[in-house]
């Protein structure tokens, strides 16, 4: 889409510095020494102006994709955490089973900060050994791990909530308005 | 074999990861163990540092069925054993009903529900319950 304001000519004219590997791309590619060469300008881009951009060097063969940080944690949205707690000998016990990661408190609350911690320590792993881990059946742990990675460490025990906001939605009179 | 009623100590579920092969991974509060099984899949657990505790039986349970993937039966014979584990291998099913988050929060929190009276409950009588009381109009 062509703008005619100001700023969408100015952004053309930044784009037109980086030049497009090839024209059939879905996400502008950039050649690596140019996008070096130009490094504020694409970040620029891709926080500013929410663009994505594939950097690629020998002829395409390699290439990364640079997003900004919150739009790829909004891209992920749809992989939810949704624990399951058991009670019993005066423990709380919250699981993930999917990802094989447990937490324990003597209460809800307690259980679940444990669950955050024990998730921090997983990706933390995952990610430093990403090579090993994408090899085994723990590749498809990816996509949460990554939003779980991406989300503010105090924002992190709001993730394992977010089903109850989606029951409690309902229930709420100002919501089923809003949603009509 | 007899199974104890007991859950284990962290030492012995060390003991367990080491007759069955886990490879312990260096960490900095835990002692960590993995064991990537011949189909690929990859298992993870950690002892606490404090070796000599047992745990609860809600978390030998989890354990067991998340984590080290085998049965309480095969847990305990493995240890008599000394024998790893045959795998593929059957694995133990929840010992109590498991709740959402949101559900378990409610009960606790604004239902003011008592340990023994949320062991009572499935997980659909424990939303049925947070349900209806999320439809009473506010006093």
């Amino acid at each position: 889409m062509a703008g005619s304001d100001g700023n969408s000519l100015t952004n053309y004219a930044k784009q037109a510095t980086l030049r497009v590997v090839s024209g059939t791309e879905t996400i502008v590619a950039v050649d690596f020494s140019k996008a070096k060469n130009a490094l504020s300008e694409v970040m620029t881009s891709v926080v500013h102006e929410h663009q994505l951009r594939l950097v690629s060097r020998h002829r395409g063969k390699e290439a990364m994709l640079l997003v900004r940080r919150e739009d790829l944690a909004e891209m992920l949205e749809s992989f939810r955490f949704d624990p399951l707690l058991t009670v019993g000998d005066g423990e709380v016990t919250a699981e993930l089973a999917e990802l094989g990661v447990l937490g324990f408190g003597a209460s809800v609350d307690e259980a679940l900060e444990d669950l955050v911690c024990e998730l921090r320590r997983y990706a933390q792993r995952f990610f430093e050994r990403f090579s090993f881990y994408r090899a085994t059946d723990r590749a498809g742990h990816g996509p949460w791990l990554l939003r779980f990675a991406l989300t503010p460490s105090d924002r992190q025990l709001e993730l394992l909530f977010e089903d109850s906001r989606r029951e409690a939605e309902p229930a709420s009179p100002g919501a089923a308005t809003a949603a009509v | 074999m007899t199974v104890p009623p007991r859950t284990p100590s962290w030492s012995e579920i060390e003991q367990f990861c080491r007759i069955d092969g886990w490879e312990p991974v260096r960490e900095t509060d835990h002692r960590f163990f993995r064991k990537v099984l011949a189909s690929g899949e990859v298992l993870e657990t950690h002892s606490s540092f404090d070796s000599r505790g047992s745990m609860s039986q809600g978390r030998f349970n989890a354990m067991l069925r998340t984590q080290l993937r085998v049965t309480r039966e095969m847990f305990w014979e493995t240890l008599r054993a000394g024998q790893p584990v045959e795998r593929p291998a059957p694995v133990e099913s929840p010992s109590a009903p498991r709740h959402r988050a949101y559900v378990l929060r409610v009960l606790t929190q604004e239902l003011r529900k008592t340990e023994e009276e949320i062991a009572q409950l499935s997980a659909e009588e424990g939303e049925r319950l947070v349900h209806e009381h999320w439809s009473r109009p506010s006093a």
